[in-house]
């Protein structure tokens, strides 16, 4: 049994307005590589490996990166759209750090929520949690409208009429399908996934492996192909940044590995690796991906393709069966990008109601099902209502506004955390570079929130805003323990 | 006298599965370790079903101790909520130094024991398991083994004549135990089929590792296809351990 205990705070909301009792020792349990004891005595067991980690971290990203945002990428930036990637990299990169400092000393689910609420208190707390909440019902219906548009290109491939359907509003009503399907397999599914998921993963990342380093080699002209001559900056540096706020929700997945911290096994470990292992592969990919892309078509012919223009790509490399895996590593993607952020989303309503933050009912789970239908419904109503209004661009950039600001303010939480030094908090990985690193993170995410669409932004202040009411109007009297009060 | 012999017993808590008492009795001459577990899917967080269900969870386990107790037994116990309670019972088994595990199944009555032995397994375990809950009188043994084919069939009865010896030593009366041997290219079918007139399985565990020794493994496909509760009878997790 490890010696690293945490000793974080549960609400006290039963009698709001007593003074909260300076010991945060409640009973949060002490934490081993594969359990953790409460005080009661009761176990719940960690099951997720680092492989299975690194599933959850690269499942939920590559659903974006590769399979929507390529086209549009290099339509806003040309083949620089690769440093947009990568500026993205970096900055997830500067918050994964933070955040595994913070998941390993509070292992517990919620994530972001529950390390800014300890570190700052229940109004951060509450503004991020509905923010989470919200950003993922947005990347959500994000990847689903990816995924329909994936679903139009397999119509069109095998030669389905979708054409002549046309005054039909398709890509909404697949969307919308999907999503509901996929709420309902959460509610009712209780077959375990982990296998299925970890599987998934694997297999797109074969499919991927495979057509970039082909693409790759075919690009640096190898197999003697001649890449389209172009200008790597044809639309000037600052659609660079546009264009990293834009697909930066592509990374919009290290910290759902934290939301589930409560079951890594070996958190200490798993944790870290798994968050900073899987922006790196995705980055490498994403990367990758833009310059074989580009190299095929340039970036104005790739960008007429729309979202599901590395299927072309993968047509021009390899041909039919190119674009056939393609096709369905895009479906995989969306789908368990997705699936995976409906998952994390009804975790952040869970840990809200755990606060009190939000009605404790929503936090209920079914005997039948085990499962939390409730929080899984706020999640999966919200989302499909949005897939039926919103556009790709907006709905990427508001979940990306929505994360980039509990990112900062993670960051923001793991310094104020290290200067009060709490008697609990006893992190089992530190960050390199303290302090500059947290704050390079925190001036980074809350700088890309301002290269984004003026409508994005007004969204995600709505959001923001719409929260801090709900704060002061329903949970202004909670108390969390473990923080301290300046009431 | 007979060591003390650890039995771990999982119960799926929640889920209305019965322990049934003529096995408890039995069980009760070792020190029973209940894990109760209840196993959550991966959409819920573990602390959250544990918000909710603990108390409910915690009446079904006093209950199931009350029973324990007043068939004789001692028990100790641990709540474990896990997504996987394969992963669960292995941990539990390992941390709670259990000597066996049972793997349920109804059971009317514990009269009759079988006990399948092949080679390669470790006699002596066996035999202290077999030997600190068989003392009683009323118990009859079957060692059972299974030969490929007829030139086996010496092999095996010397295998017996070994466990049967080692258990009289260990107190068990000779009058209760009986020796089979049987060809049969279908192991695994040869004992599901002798396992038919008996009420008890007692097998010790096969690979190396945890995970397939305890699960997928012969005892468990045999607990699946018969009416009778196995008890497994696990490796020493590390020889030195051991005493």
């Amino acid at each position: 049994m490890s010696e690293d205990q945490n000793r974080v705070g549960e609400v006290s909301s039963e009698s709001p307005g007593t003074p909260v009792s300076p010991d945060p020792a409640v009973d949060v349990g002490t934490t081993a590589d594969e359990v953790t004891v409460l005080e009661s005595g009761t176990e719940l067991e960690r099951t997720i490996d680092l492989r299975g980690g690194l599933a959850i971290g690269v499942g939920t990203m590559v659903g974006a990166g590769i399979f929507v945002f390529p086209g549009l990428a290099a339509g806003n930036a040309g083949p620089a759209a690769s440093v947009s990637f990568a500026i993205g990299a970096v900055i997830a990169l500067l918050v994964a750090l933070p955040t595994s400092e913070l998941a390993t000393a509070m292992p517990k689910s919620g994530g972001g929520y529950y390390f800014i609420s300890r570190g700052m208190g229940a109004s951060f707390g509450a503004v991020v949690g509905i923010g989470l909440w919200l950003g993922l019902v947005f990347a959500s219906a994000f990847y689903l409208v990816g995924f329909a548009q994936y679903a139009m290109a397999v119509f069109a491939e095998v030669g389905i009429p979708v054409a002549s359907l046309g005054s039909l509003p398709l890509i909404p009503i697949l969307g919308v399908g999907f999503g509901i399907l996929l709420t309902g397999l959460s509610v009712f599914g209780t077959e375990n996934t982990t296998k299925l998921q970890n599987g998934i993963v694997s297999l797109l990342l074969g499919i991927l492996v495979v057509f970039l380093l082909y693409g790759s080699l075919d690009t640096l002209g190898l197999f003697g192909r001649e890449t389209v001559p172009e200008q790597f900056m044809p639309y000037g540096t600052l659609n660079i940044f546009t264009t990293a706020a834009l697909v930066f929700t592509s990374y919009l997945g290290f910290a759902q590995v934290a939301t589930v911290a409560g079951e890594i096994t070996k958190p200490s470990r798993n944790l870290p690796l798994a968050m900073v292992g899987s922006v790196l592969v995705v980055g490498v990919l994403y990367v990758i991906t833009i310059v074989v892309s580009t190299g095929a078509f340039g970036s104005a012919r790739l960008a007429t393709f729309g979202e599901t223009a590395i299927v072309e790509v993968a047509r021009s490399y390899l041909g039919f069966p190119g674009a056939v895996a393609i096709l369905i590593a895009g479906l995989l993607a969306t789908a368990s990008s997705a699936n995976a952020s409906i998952l994390s989303s009804s975790r952040a309503l869970y840990a809200l109601s755990r606060d009190a933050i939000v009605p404790p009912r929503l936090g209920r789970v079914n005997l039948k099902y085990g499962t939390p239908h409730i929080a899984l419904g706020l999640v999966g109503g919200p989302t499909v209502v949005l897939v039926a209004v919103g556009r790709t661009e907006v709905l990427a950039e508001v979940a990306s506004f929505l994360h980039l600001v509990t990112y900062g303010l993670m960051c923001v939480a793991l310094i104020v955390l290290r200067r009060s030094n709490p008697a609990w908090y006893n992190p089992t990985f530190t960050v390199p570079g303290y302090p500059v690193v947290p704050i390079l993170g925190a001036l980074a995410s809350f700088g890309l929130v301002v290269f984004m669409q003026p409508l994005s932004q007004a969204i995600g202040v709505a959001v923001a805003v719409a929260a801090a009411v709900w704060y002061l109007g329903y949970a202004r009297d909670v108390r969390l323990k473990g923080v301290k009060t300046d009431a | 006298m007979p060591e003390d012999v650890r039995v771990l017993v999982p119960v799926a808590i929640l889920s209305g599965q019965v322990i049934p008492e003529p096995l408890i009795r039995f069980l009760s001459r070792g020190t029973i370790v209940v894990l109760a577990y209840h196993e959550i899917p991966e959409q819920t967080a573990p602390e959250q079903a544990r918000e909710q269900f603990e108390p409910k969870a915690h009446e079904e386990l006093a209950d199931l101790v009350e029973t324990i107790e007043s068939l004789g037994g001692t028990a100790e116990t641990r709540l474990v909520f896990t997504h996987e309670s394969e992963q669960t019972i292995e941990r539990v088994a390992t941390e709670a130094d259990c000597d066996v595990v049972l793997l349920s199944n109804p059971a009317q009555s514990v009269e009759r024991l079988i006990v399948p032995v092949k080679e390669h397994i470790s006699v002596d375990r066996i035999a202290t398991v077999v030997s600190a809950l068989s003392q009683d009188p009323s118990i009859d043994i079957t060692l059972f083994h299974v030969a490929t084919d007829e030139s086996g069939v010496a092999d095996g009865e010397d295998l017996l004549g070994d466990v049967s010896d080692e258990l009289v030593v260990r107190g068990v009366q000779r009058d209760n135990l009986s020796r089979m041997v049987t060809v049969s290219s279908t192991p695994l079918q040869a004992i599901v089929d002798a396992a038919d007139h008996h009420d008890v399985i007692v097998m010790g565990e096969e690979e190396p590792t945890l995970r397939g020794r305890l699960f997928g493994e012969t005892s468990e496909r045999v607990a699946e296809r018969t009416l009778s509760p196995v008890l497994v009878v696990r490796n020493p997790t590390e020889p030195d351990e051991e005493q």
